[in-house]
């Protein structure tokens, strides 16, 4: 975010009335629904059909396809073409979409619509947790935006530990940027910044003496811009935590999960939280790298589920790498 | 972005609940058991392990969490 300007670089993300439409399957004749690429996916399209077509056969989900230049092609939403490679994307779109209107339910079943929040402005309802909520929106960083950061050497009393920290770092970031539309990058100019705050990182992490009140501390995306940082205390180097994994954790905070903890599903000796503007985007997972190791549940490795893959996607959408991106 | 959190604008909205709830005895046991961290001269509470707020973030929590009634009930304003 560029404070002087203070443009938010969050977003409070709500999926649109259109989508609703998408819930369905589109239809098999006429006019098929119209289905809003996701917005990770860019403004990019399948090819329109811009020729007439001879009619074909259907294929296993009632999508009508014909023959077009010795091509056999797919026909959705009524005028798309599209090959077996564009389908399949088309298809993954439509189910992510599905998945994020299917988070929108939850939230007006868990009452965050409006009905949900009280005269005053402040939610009542009683639903539980991963991602968060505010003014009735998921919370996650505006599509686009690069999650850049740097690690404070100065800060740092023993030259190995920030060398562990730098190389953690990277295997933690890397590991998010696999599961789901996150970018994050490491911006090692600015390590050597006397500054706590260095202007052209998103944030800085730097080690703090703070007494084992925590291993690592760092921030949600809403959160205020001056607090955006992550912390690692002394305990951070001897605990016998998996290290890259406490860091896996802490960035989960930075992407706008909470603790998966605190859900209702979790063991009752969990520690306990205000839930609070939070929202359940998977199943209870009680080995999801958002999970304390309390009860009896919960991993000391500390690492991305199968369960936490897809809950990131519902906010973030697949990994970038997953895209062959197309310049306008 | 406003350089106020959430819960402090939520505050400002409900004129005399921080003082009410700042002098609660049940909300200062509570506070009490919080660790405190000082980062940047600035004073946070340390919620959950390894999430850090301050005064007016604990303070919404704890309504949130202990007596969401407050939010309702007037007794409190000035």
């Amino acid at each position: 975010m560029d404070e002087m300007t203070g443009t938010p670089d969050i977003e409070l993300y709500e999926e649109t009335e259109e989508g609703q439409v998408a819930l369905q399957e589109p239809p098999t004749g006429g006019r098929a629904a119209r289905v809003s690429p996701p917005p990770w996916r860019g403004g990019n399209r399948p090819m329109e059909a811009t020729r007439p077509v001879s009619r074909g056969e259907v294929d296993e989900n009632g999508h009508r396809m014909v023959l077009v230049d010795g091509e056999l092609l797919t026909v959705v939403e009524g005028d798309l073409l599209l090959d077996i490679d564009q389908k399949e994307l088309w298809q993954e779109a439509l189910n992510f979409r599905q998945a994020g209107l299917r988070t929108q339910l939850r939230v007006q079943q868990a009452g965050l619509g409006e009905a949900a929040i009280n005269q005053f402005g402040i939610f009542t309802g009683t639903s539980e947790l991963v991602g968060m909520v505010q003014d009735g929106k998921l919370v996650r960083w505006r599509p686009g935006t690069v999650l850049s950061y740097c690690v404070l050497a100065n800060t740092f009393p023993r030259q190995e530990w920030y060398e562990e920290v730098v190389t953690n770092m990277q295997l933690a970031t890397a590991a998010w940027e696999n599961v789901c539309g996150v970018q994050f990058e490491y911006v090692a100019e600015h390590d050597s910044s006397t500054s706590m705050r260095p202007a052209d990182v998103l944030f800085p992490v730097r080690y703090i003496g703070a007494g084992g009140a925590f291993i690592a501390a760092s921030f949600f995306p809403n959160d205020l811009p001056s607090r955006r940082r992550l912390l690692i205390d002394p305990s951070y180097f001897s605990t016998t935590f998996d290290h890259v994994g406490v860091l896996r954790h802490e960035l989960g905070h930075v992407i706008g999960c909470r603790h998966e903890h605190i859900r209702s599903g979790a063991p009752p000796i969990c520690p306990d939280e205000d839930t609070t503007g939070t929202i359940n985007l998977t199943d209870y997972d009680p080995q999801s790298v958002m999970h304390y190791f309390c009860g009896g549940v919960g991993s000391r490795r500390l690492e991305i589920t199968q369960l936490d893959r897809i809950g990131a996607q519902q906010l973030y959408g697949p990994p970038l790498n997953a895209f062959e991106f197309q310049d306008a | 972005m406003s350089e106020k959190t959430h819960e402090a604008v939520v505050l400002d909205q409900h004129p005399g609940l921080r003082h009410h709830v700042a002098g609660l005895p049940e909300f200062i046991a509570w506070r009490d058991t919080l660790p405190m961290v000082e980062i940047d001269e600035e004073t946070f509470y340390v919620v959950g392990g390894d999430q850090l707020k301050d005064h007016d973030q604990i303070a919404v929590a704890w309504v949130n969490q202990y007596r969401p009634q407050l939010w309702e009930d007037r007794t409190w304003m000035k």
